[in-house]
């Protein structure tokens, strides 16, 4: 067990009655300020004047795409397996394009449930999911809108600053998939 | 056989004469990295993975082909085999494409699993990979990708050795070397899917499984295979109260390590077409509690007010359903005539696996003494006709006429959907074998018991439980409150299955076979 000591008041903090008028000033002070000077008023007129986000915020996810423009992300489910909030949702298929075999054709983030650990994009092997759109302000009066869908993952803008070329896409051409040549 | 005391990495164990030291190390909990080496197929040598250090003699040697000797020392993890399969693995994945994140294997791939024992070394590799063809469509139910090959012949060696259909080969020499099928032919035989089962990579894959689900979610549960009257013995992975796909369970006395592709498939029967709700002859459900408990006592009444009952088993149901199934319809019901039996018509029987009674449980049917011919239990008529099992009256049109027909009332307990009797009948929704635990008999009269694996749906039960349910319904002191107690009541009155049903351990690997019945010597391999 570790005590904490607990600080001794002074006779007069215990009468509260001078503390109360030294708290009284300063609120009294900045009233008095505020009337007199007032473009020192620190307000910020949200949402109308969005604050400048810092750029390595971890905000709403986006899908990539390769170059030709399709979605980068194989459905491996490894942000689905990795998510703490269990909030990702992804049904994979054959891809019928017979470059790369699979692709998703569900993928849901219930944002309402996300606790935007970025757990999805460290765990990404593909570089597929990014939460770069610099957008946190998600509203809606619906909850449905909550859930993000593969299309609407798709097209979320990124911020340019985070393009890496480590993982360009680069195309080879394969040798037919028949049999018995 | 006699047994043998050997030395792996300076603990002593004893086994066996005859097994290898791959086989002797697990006793120990020592693995042995292996591709080419499996139980079911024998030895091969071609992948060198297995190599360890024994005492006296100057190389490293393959511990697959390494048999078990009074006094051999052997050692798995010195530096020399550890820098050797470090090799080894380097050697293999040259030209491997790390698909990982597309590859159906990933979780249960031996390449992922080696490389994190002993990997993490860079790749000393910069010429570009060696590509070969991918997603090739190898048969009805298999798609090799070449590239992820390993070269090590397991599925070659099962294609030659245990289904004698010989369709693949591996050709070329070197990094060209690859897997193929002859040309014009295609990997089509009865049991192609144990290819993509024993395949140590994602080479070969199955169409059915495939980028249905990460292996890595799946649960597993210990069963027994419905598709046919040899009861193989199969692992059920299910995710979300869904299987997804069988895995045959090794049992030398039943199955091997195989099972036939029809049998594989049949998980299907879990997930589709299944009966969740009580539906009344007018075709209305019943699916909320009170009304659920109402119509169990509507059914009560009617079985009550019977003059003639007629009682239908079906050999797909577990000797402990068959059994309180019987002394339901003999107690409660006192129905005149009683058979278990089929209308199902024959399936495809070979040497390997396949049986043409495509009943999971017509053994037991038998040692119940309930198996019969139903078409004159049928043509009888009579006032009430109970039916335990989908599966009995789905095969015959005219038949199923004649039922509706000569009976004033059907009372039919499934697990699926029944054609022609959406209304007309009531339908009382019963689990299937993958939903509780049971037994069953198999055609050598082996008694095996299997697990529960998913969650019941809807307001399916075990069929004994339903039937207790009514028991009470009608104001009887009848059934049993769990499993257990049935087991003691079916055991009391056929001694033979007591060592089977009660003595067996819970994982009951092999199945216990019945004394009495002619049992044939253990399954061919
Ligand atoms: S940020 Fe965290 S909680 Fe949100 S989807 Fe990704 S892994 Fe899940
Ligand atoms: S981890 Fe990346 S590639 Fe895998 S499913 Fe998630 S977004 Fe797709
Ligand atoms: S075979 Fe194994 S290592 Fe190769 S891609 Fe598949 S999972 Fe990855
Ligand atoms: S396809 Fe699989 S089983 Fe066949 S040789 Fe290649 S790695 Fe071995
Ligand atoms: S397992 Fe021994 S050489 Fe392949």
């Amino acid at each position: 067990m570790i005590k904490v000591p607990t600080p001794k008041m002074r006779w007069w903090e215990k009468i509260y009655l001078f503390e109360i008028v030294r708290g009284l000033c300063v609120t009294m002070g900045h009233l008095i300020r505020n009337i007199f000077v007032q473009k020192n008023i620190y307000t910020h007129q949200w949402p109308e004047e969005p604050k400048p986000l810092f750029p390595r915020l971890k905000a709403r996810h986006r899908l990539t795409r390769r170059d030709d423009g399709t979605p980068k992300c194989t459905a491996c489910y490894c942000c689905q397996t990795v998510c703490p909030a269990y909030c990702i949702h992804i049904v994979a298929e054959e891809s019928p394009d017979g470059f790369v075999e699979k692709r998703p054709k569900q993928f849901e983030i219930d944002i309402l449930r996300c606790v935007f650990c970025g757990y999805c994009v460290e765990a990404c092997p593909e570089d597929a999911i990014r939460m770069d759109t610099g957008d946190a302000v998600i509203v809606s009066n619906h909850r449905e809108d909550f859930i993000l869908d593969l299309k609407f993952l798709l097209n979320g803008k990124g911020t340019e600053w985070r393009r890496s070329r480590r993982f360009e896409d680069h195309t080879i051409a394969r040798p037919p998939a028949t049999f018995g040549e | 056989m006699g047994s043998v005391t050997i030395e792996i990495d300076g603990r002593q164990v004893t086994v066996e004469e005859g097994l290898n030291v791959i086989q002797a190390a697990q006793f120990l909990d020592i693995q042995i990295p292996h591709f080419c080496y499996h139980e079911g197929l024998g030895v091969d040598g071609n992948c060198r993975m297995c190599l360890v250090e024994v005492e006296g003699m100057p190389k490293l040697q393959p511990a697959c082909n390494l048999f078990v000797k009074e006094g051999l020392k052997v050692r798995t993890r010195t530096p020399q085999v550890m820098e050797h399969r470090r090799l080894v693995l380097e050697c293999l994945f040259l030209n491997h494409p790390i698909d990982c994140s597309i590859c159906d294997q990933s979780g249960e791939c031996y390449l992922q699993d080696y490389y994190l024992d002993h990997g993490n070394y860079r790749s000393r590799y910069d010429l570009p990979k060696r590509l070969k063809r991918k997603r090739v469509d190898a048969g009805p139910h298999v798609i090799l990708d070449a590239e992820r090959c390993v070269l090590c012949a397991r599925c070659v060696r099962f294609c030659d050795n245990i289904t004698k259909t010989g369709e693949l080969r591996i050709v070329n020499r070197g990094d060209r070397s690859e897997i193929t099928l002859f040309p014009g032919k295609k990997l089509d035989n009865p049991y192609s899917l144990n290819t993509v089962q024993i395949c140590p990579v994602g080479a070969l894959t199955s169409k059915d499984f495939r980028f249905s689900w990460r292996v890595w979610f799946l649960k597993s549960a210990h069963s027994i295979c419905t598709g046919c009257s040899r009861g193989c013995n199969i692992i059920i992975d299910h995710a979300d109260n869904h299987a997804y796909r069988y895995q045959a369970r090794c049992n030398p006395q039943v199955n091997g390590y195989w099972l036939c592709d029809d049998g594989r498939l049949s998980y299907k029967m879990i997930n589709d077409h299944r009966l969740h709700v009580l539906t009344e002859p007018s075709g209305n459900s019943r699916d909320t509690f009170p009304r659920f408990e109402e119509a169990l006592s509507g059914i009560g009444r009617q079985i009550e007010g019977a003059s003639s009952v007629t009682a239908l088993m079906s050999p797909d149901l577990s000797n402990e359903d068959l059994y309180a199934a019987s002394r339901f319809a003999k107690e409660i019901a006192g129905s005149q005539r009683m058979a278990a039996g089929s209308l199902k018509p024959d399936g495809v029987e070979d040497e390997l696996l396949r049986k043409a009674d495509a009943h999971p449980n017509t053994s037991g049917c038998k040692t119940l003494n309930l198996w019969g011919d139903l078409k004159p239990a049928i043509d009888a008529g009579g006032d009430l006709l109970l039916v335990f099992g989908s599966d009995l009256l789905q095969y015959d049109n005219a038949l199923l006429k004649k039922i509706r027909s000569s009976f004033k009332s059907i009372i039919i307990f499934a697990s699926h959907e029944m054609k022609g009797f959406e209304t007309g009948a009531w339908l009382i929704p019963i689990a299937c074998h993958a939903e509780m635990d049971g037994s069953f008999t198999n055609f050598e009269g082996r008694v095996q018991k299997f697990d529960a694996a998913i969650r019941r749906r809807g307001d399916t039960l075990p069929l004994w439980r339903i039937l207790g349910k009514i028991g009470r319904a009608m104001q009887r002191e009848w059934g049993w409150s769990d499993l257990a107690g049935l087991r003691r009541d079916l055991t009391d009155e056929f001694p033979q299955w007591k060592e089977a049903l009660i003595e067996a351990t819970p994982s009951n690997k092999t199945g216990v076979p019945l004394k009495m019945t002619g049992t044939k010597e253990a399954g061919e391999e």
